[in-house]
């Protein structure tokens, strides 16, 4: 899989569950792991926001 | 089997501890993510996965804050309930429910325009804090006027609806460290030391958790700090004031526990669970 940012190449864990991040280790993009229909797919994650937190 | 549900917007560590420990636990566990979810005034019940326990663990207050509202419309409790998240996510309703509470809490001034805001920052000890928002980001301590003046003036470019509302604390003369106490249903199952060179002690911000007793003094107080918060399961800070003692400057809803649980004797995400799962019995 690849990075849709920069094309560089992309692992995606095996286990990895639904909504998990992955960073482009070349751009640092960030994408959520998406396992909708069986297949897996990444989708650009959102940008931290200011009402993020704990 | 008892079942748990999550729902989140983003998967931190937290939420896949929770996960992990509900499967332990032999619980039906699943997770739901907040983006996908359209509720509302038509919205029913039996029309989601929503059965049992349902820990909303959002990392945006306000998506998580709706949700909950949109899910207790439903009739679905949720931990933590709208009214102690809506408190919690914002500092200024949290400081105010702290003090009426009665629980020792630095002293705080709110002021809604610039003017106002130099006004009570002239002379320094003052530390301004973004009102929403977390893991120490935004927060400046004005110590001096020419700090103060370019705090405020930076908070006028970026012009956001909250930042308008100019949350400013005495600053507290304490040693470099804080102190994070989780509380679950009013109870203090677990205590760290954040210790940190710089201003704000957030792990987030690169502090080092270390192990910190529950004392009787801290876990009476931080059972005070929950019942001012409306309960559930939270994250108190206290710090120590060298004038006053313990004393509580924040509350968080969401708490994250990573830190805390690379420290702490206690299993903190099963006493969240089996505290979420007892009250989702009621």
């Amino acid at each position: 899989m690849n990075c849709p940012e920069c094309e560089a190449q992309l692992s995606v864990p095996g286990d990895s569950q639904e909504g998990e991040l992955v960073s482009c280790p070349d751009c640092g993009s960030d994408y959520e792991v998406s396992r909708e229909g069986g297949g897996v797919s990444l989708k650009k994650a959102e940008n931290v926001g200011e009402d993020w937190g704990e | 089997m008892p079942a748990v549900r999550i729902v989140f917007d983003r998967l931190r560590v937290e939420e896949k501890m929770l996960l992990k420990e509900a499967e332990a636990l032999g619980c039906d566990a699943s997770m739901l993510d907040a983006k996908k979810m359209v509720l509302g005034t038509e919205a029913r019940r039996q029309d989601f996965d929503l059965d049992g326990a349902v820990l909303e663990r959002c990392v945006s207050y306000v998506r998580g804050l709706h949700v909950t509202a949109c899910l207790e419309f439903m009739g679905v409790p949720v931990i933590n309930s709208w009214e102690t998240a809506s408190r919690c996510g914002n500092k200024a309703f949290m400081s105010l429910a702290l003090k009426k509470g009665g629980v020792p809490t630095p002293a705080t001034r709110i002021a809604f325009t610039p003017e106002a805001a130099l006004g009570v920052a002239k002379g320094g000890g003052q530390v301004l804090k973004p009102v929403v928002g977390s893991w120490g980001r935004g927060i400046v301590p004005l110590r001096d006027d020419e700090t103060a003046e370019a705090a405020v003036e930076m908070r006028g470019v970026r012009d956001g609806a909250y930042d308008r509302i100019y949350y400013l604390q005495r600053i507290v003369e304490r040693p470099p460290r804080d102190i994070r106490v989780i509380t679950v249903g009013g109870e203090a199952v677990a205590a760290m030391y954040r210790k940190s060179e710089g201003f704000a002690s957030n792990v987030a911000m690169g502090a080092d958790p270390e192990k910190c007793a529950v004392s009787a003094e801290l876990s009476e107080l931080a059972a005070r700090a929950s019942e001012a918060a409306g309960g559930g399961i939270l994250g108190i800070d206290m710090m120590e004031d060298a004038a006053r003692g313990l004393v509580v400057h924040e509350v968080n809803n969401t708490v994250e526990f990573r830190g805390l649980s690379s420290v702490a004797e206690a299993n903190v995400p099963r006493r969240m669970l089996e505290y979420a799962l007892a009250e989702a019995r009621r």
